[in-house]
């Protein structure tokens, strides 16, 4: 997904919302080393994983890449698999419209029937539409960027996201982009609603991932998030997810749905402590309330 | 369709015995692929919907046995596809598909050109609008705007109707060659089992309404108390075949107001988009 940054353009702030792709200050938090985005936590045994729908997603994934055309041997070189295998899949999924293929160009792209594996359950959500005029609303308010973001693996999945017209603010990543849970607030703030089993669980897969030192002080950014959670609803925090860059979070938790994490995000000079412990933190969590969510 | 129907059959009449060496890799590449349909089927089961499904109900609605929805599930929860509901038992649509979608529309070329030519309308007539693309035998909406004071119709980007059922499926089959419609046709009729009959009389009545005045109308029978009303168009170059439709929640206006005002603003609107869309490649729809 193009998370490279543009130009602005100065006259047209309300389109430039609508264009997620537009992305104006990257403040994405780097990846540890060997960590791969999406990573599942792995809740069921290799074995039990049947290997060609494996290959086949594997296939689909690789269109995540920066081309949005791709040969059956660029396909192979990046899933590691035999052209042979690669080119039945490609056969295969395009015949079910998950690919589209250019004669002319003899390579192949995303088709619509990738629409059908979870998009519009994930965006189109009821949730998700009423939060959409709710979460501009205190975007342009208060100048800050506003997102809805829910687990995927060990990162953090962006469900939607708001820019306010009046400011800068934005984190650079697009909906359906990641974010490692980890090392950002956002994360903690999910952490620290999940069932103890379920936290430990997660922590323990993401643990091999970071070394010791830096392990340890991301468990004590992670306490104190869930204290904070305990103390007020949300957790506040600046400069861990870019610097001079502060960040609320508050979880979501909806009734038959997977627990998600309602944030603000702005530049950390515009967001006093009285600012937001007066006027930002009770207004999302005033969104939260209208979302019908309890702690 | 056909091919794979035919893969699923040679691979059922191998008898166990005879698949030797020489036959093994071309039996485990059709099961193979046999499978990964079977899991992509799997996940068009939920509708485009976040509840969860228990493993009963996945077993009912995708007409497979309980050992392979086991199978599939694991794989798909494996993989991210599917996540378990917090009860345990029960499992949703993960987010792991919500990039692939994303993926999709960014690149698509139709998005961005169709919103403000379909917002208008939307607006104007405070109604929603939707553009959609044939996927099988469902319709899939591509771009889909809201009127203002809209917010009602559980439909947007991404959610599939059945071809047979809207009125938007039954627009695009109408505009289909002779050939090309007898065969959607045939593949409802037989996915209908016992209703097949009555869904196809719907649908040529429907072709009726589009022969005489362009344009056909469905009210209630997708979603209760809702109305729509859809033509057909062919955008980009090559013309790729795709249904528009204007839908609202609420009794029918009377056919007069549909004849006069809103029919032919639709068409007015099908016309704008292949206006702006005609010299577009639509191999990057």
């Amino acid at each position: 997904m193009s998370t490279a940054t543009r130009q602005p353009h100065p006259q047209a702030p309300r389109q430039r919302r609508a264009r997620i792709k537009d992305v104006r200050l990257v403040l994405r938090a780097p990846h540890p080393p060997g960590y791969r985005a999406g990573a599942d936590a792995g809740t069921v045994g290799e074995s039990a994983v049947i290997k060609p729908v494996e290959r086949g997603f594997a296939v689909l994934d690789a269109f995540l890449g920066t081309d949005e055309w791709l040969a059956n041997q660029d396909l192979a070189a990046r899933t590691g698999l035999p052209k042979a295998t690669v080119s039945r899949l490609t056969q295969t999924l395009t015949a079910l419209g998950y690919l589209g293929y250019s004669e002319q160009r003899r390579k192949y792209r995303l088709g619509v029937a990738v629409l059908t594996l979870g998009f519009a359950a994930m965006v189109d959500a009821d949730v998700v539409l009423q939060a959409r005029a709710l979460m501009q609303k205190l975007a342009d308010d208060n100048g800050v960027f506003v997102a809805l973001a829910g687990r995927d693996g060990l990162d953090m999945i962006f469900f939607e996201n708001c820019h306010s017209a009046s400011s800068n603010a934005t984190v650079g990543l697009g909906v359906g982009e990641h974010l490692p849970m980890a090392s950002s607030p956002v994360g903690w703030a999910l952490l620290a609603c999940l069932h103890e089993n379920e936290r430990n669980y997660l922590l323990d897969h993401m643990r091999p991932y970071h070394k010791r030192d830096e392990w340890m002080l991301l468990r004590q950014k992670l306490a104190d998030a869930q204290q904070q959670i305990a103390d007020k609803s949300y957790c506040l925090s600046t400069g861990d997810w870019g610097p001079e860059i502060t960040v609320l979070a508050a979880p979501l938790q909806l009734a038959q749905r997977m627990p998600m994490v309602l944030l603000c995000a702005g530049p950390a000079r515009s967001l006093s402590k009285a600012r937001v412990e007066q006027r930002i933190g009770p207004q999302l969590l005033a969104v939260r309330a209208r979302l019908g969510a309890g702690t | 369709m056909s091919g794979a129907a035919g893969n699923r059959r040679a691979v059922r009449q191998l008898p166990a015995a005879a698949a030797g060496q020489a036959d093994e890799r071309s039996e485990a590449g059709q099961a193979a692929t046999h499978s990964l349909e079977r899991a992509l089927l799997l996940m068009k089961v939920f509708q485009g919907s976040a509840k969860p499904l228990s493993h009963a109900e996945l077993v009912r609605r995708s007409g497979y046995s309980k050992a392979s929805v086991s199978r599939l599930t694991a794989t798909l929860v494996a993989l991210g596809y599917l996540d378990r509901a917090p009860d345990g038992v029960r499992v949703q649509v993960g987010v792991r598909g919500l990039r692939l979608g994303q993926r999709y529309l960014s690149n698509s070329l139709v998005q961005d050109a169709a919103r403000p030519i379909m917002q208008d309308f939307a607006d104007r007539f405070d109604m929603s609008v939707g553009l959609a693309v044939a996927d099988q035998l469902d319709m899939v909406y591509i771009q889909y705007c809201n009127g203002r004071k809209i917010a009602t119709l559980r439909l947007g980007v991404g959610r599939s109707v059945p071809m047979a059922l809207s009125s938007i499926g039954r627009a695009y089959v109408w505009s289909q060659s002779p050939e090309q419609r007898q065969r959607l046709l045939f593949g409802i009729w037989k996915k209908s089992g016992e209703h097949g009959p009555q869904v196809v009389a719907r649908m040529e009545r429907a072709f009726g309404e589009l022969d005489a005045h362009g344009y056909c109308l469905a009210a209630g029978e997708y979603q209760r108390d809702t109305f729509a009303i859809s033509v057909p168009l062919a955008l980009g170059n090559p013309p790729l075949r795709m249904g528009l439709n204007c839908s609202a929640v609420g009794a029918l206006p009377d056919r007069e107001m549909i004849r006069e005002q809103l029919a032919p603003a639709l068409m007015k609107t099908a016309r704008l988009l292949m206006l702006e869309l005609e010299e577009v490649d639509s191999s990057c729809f």
